[in-house]
């Protein structure tokens, strides 16, 4: 199992999965926005999609676990 | 008949009005449909095409209207400190004091200046200009015009235009120098979290920054203490009102009087020169010796440190805040769309800044 | 004339004022650091 966390504080403009899909390593999440960029935070690794911890417009804190994948 | 002709503006044109009036539109032209610098570029443009229309005497000394505007704003170095008080209103130096030592690499990239200061003296400019020059290599507006308009006034409009031209180009000219100078696995290099900095290290920040920088650099005083203090009201949380105020109203306040200043002093007779081409040309130079000092500095660095650092962030030590930490984020993905450099890039980013305020501080001081 | 004499001046005056300054401020982030966290265990 592994944790995406937010590598910076931000806001989540777009999740890009639901729960159950399956992903590949890479493969974008979430659309993180800090400093008025955004940036795709991606799988760590392949595997399915068991929670997801954050909704569109969230603000998240830095280490905030967003989305978790098994 | 005759003179009353002579009183109207279209028969005093020259051809230079006309090549202005093209820059003019041309600028305009960028940041309308191009979104290039739109804050700067409406209003540095509309001052332009004004100055080139002939007898409106708005830059004559003394009763022109562009004038006052610049002698009162520019010369009595009112409006580059005061978009200072703003830029400190708006500065997180959170992540230069989770981690200090990047404040090294924001030193590391004022090496262009020097550049270009060589360069710019080799080419035959004086002293005082060739410092106008070089300080366009911190790639810092209000700290280029300020520089400029106390060793080089003449230059102001070159100088200007350089440093905000190159600074909306970062994500064009930084790139490829970044990927010449760093391996694949360098870009690949993660760098640990930074840890948390609480409220009152970001309050001592300011003060204790202030009182370095001006003891070291009397010069600098001018940009440190309104950047400083704008600083200070943002962090301290308890004057709000005022920390909102310097970083909106008054910061949109001066930048229109800051844009249609600089237009003002690109008239064609001082600004259609060969001397204009080579401040864009030395400019240039400046900006991608900065950005390679950034990088070689991060590297040379790593070989003292255990943790290692990046080499990308290095190129964000030039101060076009958060543009070039922008930059550093987008060519670490790209290597590794895992690698989340942009928070560790803005300390180097804002530590430019510092650096390049020193750089100006003993320019004037000793060129002065 | 040049007076490559003032333009090296400024030139090593300055980029060791750029890290002269910076260093120092180095060494303050970390000594107030430090002295914040001495105060806030003396203050538990």
């Amino acid at each position: 199992m592994s944790e995406v966390t937010a590598p910076m504080a931000g806001k989540v403009i777009d999740v890009k999965v639901n729960v159950g899909d399956t992903v590949s390593e890479d493969d974008e999440l979430i659309i993180l926005e800090a400093m008025k960029m955004e940036m795709p935070l991606v799988a760590p690794t392949s595997g399915t999609v068991k929670e997801i911890k954050c909704k569109k417009g969230d603000s998240v804190g830095a280490d905030d676990v967003l989305v978790v994948i098994e | 008949m005759l003179d009353m002709v002579m009183t109207t503006g279209v028969v005093h044109l020259t051809v230079g009005n006309l090549i202005m009036w093209l820059i003019a539109f041309f600028f305009i032209y960028l940041a309308i449909t191009k979104n290039y610098e739109p804050l700067l570029l409406v209003p540095i443009g509309f001052g332009i095409l004004i100055v080139n229309l002939p007898l409106t005497y708005l830059m004559q000394e003394g009763e022109g209207l562009l004038w006052k505007f610049y002698h009162y704003g520019l010369e009595w170095e009112v409006i580059p400190p005061l978009i200072f008080l703003g830029l400190g209103a708006l500065t997180d130096f959170g992540p230069m004091i989770a981690n200090p030592k990047t404040l090294i690499l924001g030193a590391g990239a004022q090496f262009g200046v020097y550049v270009a200061f060589f360069g710019a003296l080799i080419l035959g400019f004086k002293i005082p200009e060739a410092c106008s020059i070089g300080i366009i290599g911190g790639a810092d507006g209000p700290t280029t015009i300020f520089t400029t308009v106390h060793l080089a006034p003449h230059l102001l409009g070159a100088t200007a235009v350089a440093a905000y031209s190159y600074m909306s180009l970062v994500p064009i000219i930084q790139p490829p120098i970044m990927r010449l100078l760093t391996t694949e696995k360098e870009r690949k290099i993660k760098m640990r979290q930074l840890r948390p900095v609480s409220k009152k290290e970001k309050i001592l920040f300011p003060l204790v920054t202030v009182m370095v920088i001006c003891l070291i650099v009397p010069a600098s005083a001018p940009l440190m203490a309104m950047f400083m203090l704008g600083n200070l009201f943002k962090e301290c949380g308890v004057v709000k009102r005022l920390s909102d105020a310097a970083s909106n109203e008054l910061m949109n306040i001066v930048t229109i009087l800051l844009g249609i200043s600089v237009g003002a002093t690109m008239s064609a007779e001082h600004f259609l020169k060969p001397e204009v081409i080579l401040v864009f040309i030395m400019g240039l130079i400046a900006f991608a010796f900065s950005t390679a000092a950034g990088i070689l500095l991060a590297k040379f660095m790593n070989l003292f440190f255990k943790e290692k650092i990046n080499p990308l962030i290095g190129s964000a030590g030039v101060s076009a805040v958060p543009m070039a930490a922008r930059v550093s984020q987008v060519v670490g993905s790209k290597a590794d769309p895992k690698n989340y450099l942009l928070m560790h890039a803005m300390g180097p980013n804002v530590a430019g800044v510092i650096g390049t305020v020193v750089a100006a501080g003993v320019f004037i001081a000793l060129a002065g | 004339m040049i007076d490559w004499n003032l333009a090296l001046k400024i030139f090593t005056f300055g980029l060791s004022a750029v890290f002269g300054s910076l260093a120092i401020l180095i060494g303050a982030i970390y000594a107030f650091g430090k002295i914040l966290k001495n105060i806030e265990k003396e203050g538990n």
